[in-house]
C-alpha cells in the first residue's frame, strides 16, 4: 500500500487509474469516522492524514465523494467541542478546501464557521475570521450576490444574541470588517450593527459604538493603504524589489561610495523608471477611481453616506441608546461613546430629545474627566430645533462653573468657546428673556487681564455675537459694520428661498448691461433688441464707442437739465453720474427703446433710478422683482451664469464687511463729482475733453466688472474651502483656550521633530554597508585629531578659501535636506 | 455647458400635458396612449446627481418656494391659539388649539396618526415652542415639524406660503424628487416652476450642473421624460 502522500501524487496525475485506492480509503475514512462518532479516540493523528487526502483529491471523482464533505461537516458540527485541537484545525481546512474548490456551499460552510466562534481556540477563530471575510468578499466579487448576503447577514444576527460572549464579539467584527472593506455597505449591515450597540455585551456595544464614530475615517485610511499595496505589488511584480529599496536608490544614497559602473546606472535608470510609472498608475487610478469595469472597484468607488446617516429609525435608537446610557454601569470610558454617539445622531438627524441635555449638564463640573469632549458632545447635540428654554439652564450652568473669577483660565477659555458654538448652533439662545444682560456679562472678559486664552474666548464671542445677533450688545460693542437687516430666526422658522440665491445680482446687471447696449454673453435672452444687434457689429471696439456714446449723452443731459432745473431728482443724480459708465444716459436710451420693452419692466426701470457708483448693496435693496420675473424663472442658468453669481456675491459680501471698500466707494463718488464739475467747466469754456475722461477710470471699470474675467476667478474659486465631514463631529481641540492649544500644538510639533531624527537615524542604517572615512574621522576624539595637516589648513585658511568653503557646505546641506525630509515622511507614514 | 435643452424640454412639456389629457403621444419611437385620470396629475421633477460625496460635501436642504402651489390639495393643519384656531375656522382649515394637543397625551401613536393625516403643520408663535414638549419627537420623526406664523402674519398666506414649498432633501441614495407643478395649471406657470426649482437646485449644488446626472420630468401616472442628458 502506498503512503497517503505518494498515493495522492499519483491520482492526480491519473485519477482514473486509482480509482480503487481512493474508494478503499473512503471506506476507511467512513469506518473510522463511525468510530470516532462512538467515542474519539485519542490520538486522531491518522484520521486527520486521511481527511486532508480525500479533501484534496476529492474534486476529482465527485461522484464517489458525494457526501464527504457533508460528513466532514457533521462531525465538526457535532463534536467540536469535544475534538483535539489539532484535529479540529485539519477538519476545518480541509472544509475551506472544499469550499474553495466547489464542493461545499458558501453559506453552510459559513454558518458553520459562525458556530465555531463558541470554540475554546484562538488559532480556530483566527483561522474562521479571515476564512469569512475572505469568502464573502470573493462571493461578491464579480458581483454582489444578495441572496448570498442575505442569508449570511441573518445568520449573523442571530449569533449576536448567541449566548458565548466571544463568538458574538467575533461576528460583529465581521459585520464591521465587511463594512469597512465595503463589500456590506448597505442599511441592513448598519442596523444590524446598531442593534448591537444595544445589546447586553459590553464588549460588543463598545465595537459598535466606535464602529458609528469612527469608520468613515478607517474606511478612508484603508482606501489609502489599499492603493499604496497596489503600487508595491506592481513594483515588485516589474523589478523584483520593493518600494522602498527603490525609492532609496532614487535617492542616490546607497551606491554614493561604490564604483559607477554602465550596468549599476542601466539598472538604476530602470528603477527610476519603473517607481515613476507606479506613481503615475497611482494618480490615474485615483482619478478613474469609477470608471473601473469590475463590480468591487464600482462599489468601493460608489457614493459613501456616513454611517450614521443610513440608520433607519435615527429617534427610535437614540432613545433606546440614552435609556441604556441612563441605567449604565459601564466604564466611563463607553459611556462617554455612547454620549458621543447619541450626540452625533441628535446633531445629525435634528432630533428632539429634550431630557439629553440636562442629563449631560450633570457632567458639566470643570474637573469632570474628558469636560472638554463632554462639552464638545453638547454642541453636537444642539441644532435650531431645540427649544432655547432647554439650553438656557445648560449655558448658565456652563457659565457659572466654568467662567467666574475663582475657575482657572483654561476651564473659562473652555467655558466661553463653548457657549460661542452654542450660540453658533442655536442662535435663538441669544434671544432668552434676560440673555442680554447674560452675555454682555461674558463678553466683559475681554477685559480680563490675566490670561490671554481669556480674552481671545471671550473676543471671539463677542464676534460671533455681532454676526448673530447684535442687538443684545451694548452700543459702543456692537461694531461699526453690522448686519443690521437679518433678524434671529424664530423658533420654527427657517429661511426659503425664492430662487438662486444672487441670482437677482446677475439680472440686475445684465439689465444694466443690456441698457447700455451691450451683451454679456450670446446666449442672453434679451439680446433681441436692435440696439444689441448694432453693437454687436462693433464688439471688438466696444469700450471706446461707449465712451464716446456716453459723452454724447452727458452733453445731452446737460441740455435736458439747463431745460429742466426744476427736477430736484434729477439734478442729484447728474451729480453722481460719472462719464464713463454713464447709466444716466443709458437711461436716455432706453426711454427710446421702451416700445420694444415689456410694460412691468418699463415701470421698473421708470422708478429705479439707478447711479453709476452704488455699492451692490444699494443697488439690490432698489431693485425689487417679483418671483416670476427673475431671471432664473426665465432660463436656464449656464455654469458661466453660476460662476458671475458667485463672483458678484463675494463682492457683496465684501462690501458688507469691509470698512475699507466703503471708504473707497465714498472716494470714488466725490472724485467723480469732483471731476464732472471740473469737466463742465472746461466744457463751457470750449476746450476738448474727450481724452481727459478716460483717465482714472480704467481700473475703478476693471475692478467692478464682474464680467471682464470670468474663466480665471471661476478657477480660483474651485479649490476654496474644504467642507468639515458630515458625520455630525465636533473637534474638541476647538474648544481650548489658545495658550493650551498652543502648548499641546508644540508638543507635537516636537514629537515630530524627534521622529524625524529618528528617521535620520534610520536613514543611515539603512543605508547598507559600513561607515565611510569621513564619518570614521567625525566620530574620532579631537584630540587625535587636532595636530593633523586637514585641521591644521583650516585655522590658517585665507577669508576667501573660508567663504568658498561655506558656499560648498551649504549646497551640500541643501541637497541633503530634501532627501532627509522624504525619509523622514516615509518613516512616520510607516509608523502611523 | 448645460446640457439642458430648451426644445427637450418644450417637448416633454408638450407630451405630459398630451398624455394626461388622454392623447396619444409618441415616445422613444413607440406610440402611447394617455388616459385622463379622475385626479390632478402631479408634475414630479427626479434628479440623481454625480461627484457628490454624501459624506465630504456640504450636506444640502433647501427650501424653496414657487411661485405657483404645485399640489394645491396638501393637507395643511393648524395648530393655533386661539385667534388663529378662530381664523382657521372661519378660512376652512384644519386646526388644533393647545388643549386638543393636549388631549393627545404624547401618545406616540396618536401623535403619528395626526402627522400621517395631514401633509403640514403650521403653529403659531405661541404655541410652537411648546410643540416638542406636548408631541415629543412625532412630528419631527415625520419631517413635519411645523413653520412658525407670527401674530402679523395673515394665516392665508402662510398657509399658501407653506403649500407653495418644496423641499430638496437627499436620503440614503443620490436621488432627489420633488413637485414642481401639475396639469390643470398653465404651461407657461408650470414651466417658470421648473426653470426656477431646476435652477435652485444647480445652485445649491457645488458644481452646479455638473453635479447633475440625470433629470426627469414626468407626470403621476405618465411616461418619465428625460430633460437632462
Amino acid at each position: 500500500m502506498l503512503s497517503l502522500a505518494l498515493l495522492q501524487n499519483k491520482i492526480k496525475r491519473a485519477p482514473e487509474a486509482y480509482e480503487a485506492e481512493f474508494k478503499q480509503q473512503l471506506r476507511t475514512f467512513n469506518a473510522q469516522l463511525s468510530i470516532f462518532e462512538l467515542s474519539p479516540p485519542k490520538d486522531s493523528k491518522e484520521f486527520g492524514r486521511l481527511v486532508t487526502f480525500l479533501s484534496q483529491v476529492a474534486n476529482l471523482y465527485p461522484k464517489e465523494s458525494g457526501n464527504f464533505a457533508d460528513s466532514v461537516k457533521g462531525l465538526l458540527e457535532k463534536s467540536y467541542d469535544t475534538m483535539d485541537p489539532d484535529l479540529r484545525k485539519t477538519l476545518f481546512q480541509a472544509l475551506v478546501l472544499l469550499r474553495n474548490r466547489g464542493q461545499l456551499d458558501p453559506v453552510t460552510l459559513i454558518s458553520l464557521c459562525f458556530s465555531l466562534f463558541r470554540c475554546q481556540d484562538k488559532t480556530l477563530r483566527e483561522l474562521l475570521y479571515t476564512h469569512i471575510v475572505a469568502d464573502v468578499r470573493n462571493v461578491n466579487k464579480k458581483a454582489s450576490n444578495h441572496k448570498l448576503n442575505r442569508a449570511i447577514q441573518n445568520v449573523v444576527y442571530s449569533m449576536l444574541e448567541d449566548p458565548s460572549s466571544i463568538a458574538a464579539k467575533r461576528s460583529l467584527q465581521v459585520m464591521v470588517d465587511l463594512y469597512k472593506r465595503r463589500v456590506w455597505t448597505d442599511g441592513r449591515t448598519v442596523n444590524v450593527i446598531a442593534e448591537a450597540c444595544l445589546s447586553n455585551q459590553p464588549k460588543n456595544v463598545a465595537i459598535g459604538l466606535q464602529f458609528f464614530l469612527g469608520i468613515d475615517e478607517k474606511i478612508d485610511a484603508l482606501q489609502d493603504d489599499e492603493e499604496d499595496d497596489a503600487i508595491e505589488d506592481a513594483l515588485q511584480a516589474s523589478t523584483g524589489k520593493t518600494r522602498d529599496k527603490l525609492e532609496r536608490g532614487a535617492q542616490k544614497t546607497s551606491r554614493m561610495y561604490s564604483k559607477k559602473t554602465r550596468a549599476r546606472l542601466r539598472k538604476k535608470e530602470k528603477d527610476e523608471k519603473a517607481l515613476k510609472k507606479a506613481r503615475l498608475a497611482k494618480l490615474a487610478a485615483r482619478e478613474a477611481g469609477n470608471a473601473g469595469t469590475s463590480s468591487e472597484r464600482r462599489r468601493i468607488a460608489a457614493p459613501r453616506f456616513p454611517a450614521i446617516d443610513l440608520i433607519s429609525d435615527p429617534q427610535g435608537f437614540s432613545e433606546k441608546l440614552f435609556k441604556k446610557l441612563r441605567g449604565s454601569r459601564d466604564h466611563f470610558e463607553v459611556r462617554l461613546l455612547m454620549m458621543n454617539l447619541i450626540s452625533r445622531i441628535v446633531g445629525h438627524h435634528k432630533l428632539i430629545m429634550l431630557s439629553f441635555y440636562s442629563f449631560v449638564q450633570r457632567y458639566l463640573q470643570p474637573h469632570q474627566r474628558h469636560v472638554t469632549n463632554i462639552l464638545a458632545y453638547l454642541i453636537q447635540a444642539s441644532h435650531e430645533l431645540v427649544p432655547n428654554e432647554e439650553l438656557e439652564p445648560v449655558a448658565k450652568h456652563i457659565a457659572n462653573n466654568f467662567i467666574n473669577d475663582r475657575s482657572g483660565p483654561e476651564q473659562m477659555a473652555v467655558g466661553l468657546n463653548t457657549i460661542r458654538e452654542l450660540v453658533i448652533k442655536v442662535p435663538l439662545l441669544t434671544t432668552g428673556q434676560g440673555m442680554d444682560d447674560f452675555f454682555q456679562d461674558l463678553v466683559d472678559y475681554k477685559a480680563y487681564r490675566r490670561d490671554k486664552s481669556v480674552i481671545i474666548a471671550a473676543r471671539s464671542l463677542l464676534n460671533c455675537l455681532r454676526d448673530i445677533n447684535p442687538s443684545i450688545l451694548q452700543r459702543k460693542e456692537r461694531g461699526k459694520f453690522r448686519n443690521e437687516v437679518d433678524k434671529v430666526l424664530e423658533y420654527g422658522e427657517f429661511k426659503v428661498a425664492e430662487g438662486v440665491e444672487g441670482a437677482e445680482l446677475l439680472q440686475m446687471l445684465e439689465e444694466e448691461a443690456a441698457a447700455r447696449g451691450l451683451s454679456l454673453d450670446d446666449d442672453d435672452d434679451e439680446g433681441d433688441d436692435e440696439e444689441m444687434d448694432e453693437d454687436d457689429d462693433e464688439d471688438v471696439e466696444e469700450n471706446e464707442e461707449e465712451e464716446e456714446e456716453g459723452d454724447e449723452d452727458d452733453e445731452e443731459e446737460e441740455k435736458e437739465e439747463a431745460a429742466e432745473k426744476s427736477s430736484a431728482k434729477k439734478r442729484k443724480r447728474s451729480k453722481s453720474s460719472t462719464a464713463e459708465e454713464d447709466v444716466d444716459g443709458s437711461e436716455d436710451e432706453e426711454e427710446e427703446e421702451e416700445d420694444n420693452e415689456e410694460d412691468d419692466e418699463e415701470e421698473e426701470e421708470q422708478d429705479a433710478a439707478p447711479r453709476s457708483d452704488e455699492t451692490l448693496l444699494e443697488k439690490l435693496r432698489r431693485h425689487k422683482i417679483d418671483q416670476k420675473g427673475r431671471i432664473d424663472a426665465q432660463r436656464i442658468l449656464t455654469e458661466q451664469d453660476f460662476a458671475r453669481i458667485r463672483k458678484l456675491k463675494a463682492k457683496l459680501e465684501k462690501e458688507k464687511r469691509d470698512p475699507r471698500a466703503r471708504r473707497k466707494i465714498e472716494r470714488k463718488r466725490e472724485t467723480s463729482y469732483k471731476r464732472n464739475v471740473l469737466l463742465k467747466q472746461l466744457k463751457a469754456q470750449g476746450f476738448e475733453v474727450e481724452g481727459l475722461e478716460n483717465i482714472g477710470d480704467g481700473e475703478v471699470e476693471s475692478d467692478d466688472d464682474p464680467f471682464a474675467s470670468d474663466q480665471s476667478s471661476s478657477e480660483d474659486e474651485d479649490e476654496d474651502e474644504v467642507a468639515p465631514g458630515n458625520d455630525g463631529s465636533f473637534d474638541p481641540s476647538n474648544l481650548e483656550g489658545v495658550v493650551r492649544k498652543r502648548r499641546r500644538e508644540l508638543a507635537e510639533r516636537l514629537a515630530s521633530v524627534y521622529d524625524g531624527r529618528a528617521g535620520a537615524h534610520e536613514l543611515a542604517s539603512k543605508r547598507g554597508g559600513g561607515t565611510n572615512n569621513t564619518e570614521k574621522n567625525k566620530n574620532k576624539n579631537f584630540l587625535m585629531v587636532q595636530k593633523s595637516r586637514k585641521v591644521q589648513r583650516k585655522t590658517v585658511a585665507s577669508f576667501r578659501e573660508q567663504q568658498l568653503q561655506l558656499k560648498k557646505h551649504i549646497k551640500t546641506l541643501e541637497r541633503n535636506k530634501k532627501t532627509v525630509q522624504k525619509v523622514r515622511r516615509r518613516s512616520k507614514k510607516a509608523r502611523n | 455647458m448645460s446640457k439642458l435643452n430648451k426644445e427637450v424640454l418644450d417637448d416633454a412639456l408638450d407630451k405630459i400635458f398630451a398624455f394626461s389629457a388622454g392623447e396619444e403621444i409618441t415616445k422613444d419611437g413607440e406610440t402611447l396612449q394617455g388616459k385622463k385620470r379622475n385626479f390632478t396629475e402631479t408634475l414630479e421633477l427626479q434628479v440623481t446627481l454625480k461627484n457628490y460625496d454624501p459624506r465630504k460635501d456640504k450636506r444640502f436642504a433647501g427650501s424653496f418656494k414657487l411661485p405657483t402651489v404645485p399640489r394645491p390639495n396638501l393637507k395643511v393643519c393648524v395648530l393655533g391659539n386661539d385667534v388663529h384656531c378662530e381664523q382657521a375656522k372661519d378660512l376652512g382649515y384644519a386646526h388644533m388649539s393647545v388643549d386638543d394637543l393636549k388631549k393627545l397625551n404624547k401618545n406616540k401613536k396618536l401623535v403619528k396618526k395626526l402627522a400621517k393625516k395631514y401633509d403640514a403643520f403650521v403653529a403659531s408663535q405661541a404655541l410652537i415652542k411648546q410643540i416638542p414638549r406636548l408631541l415629543g419627537p412625532g412630528l419631527n420623526r415625520a419631517g413635519k415639524f411645523p413653520t412658525v406664523v407670527a401674530p402679523s402674519e395673515s394665516l392665508e398666506a402662510k398657509v399658501n406660503e407653506v403649500k407653495a414649498q418644496i423641499k430638496f432633501q437627499m436620503k440614503k441614495v443620490l436621488c432627489l424628487s420633488v413637485a414642481v407643478g401639475n396639469v390643470d395649471l398653465s404651461r407657461e406657470e408650470n414651466e417658470i416652476n421648473l426653470k426656477l426649482a431646476l435652477n435652485f437646485l444647480a445652485s445649491l449644488l457645488k458644481k452646479s450642473w455638473q453635479n447633475i446626472k440625470v433629470a426627469y420630468l414626468k407626470s403621476t401616472m405618465g411616461p418619465a421624460f428625460q430633460i437632462y442628458f
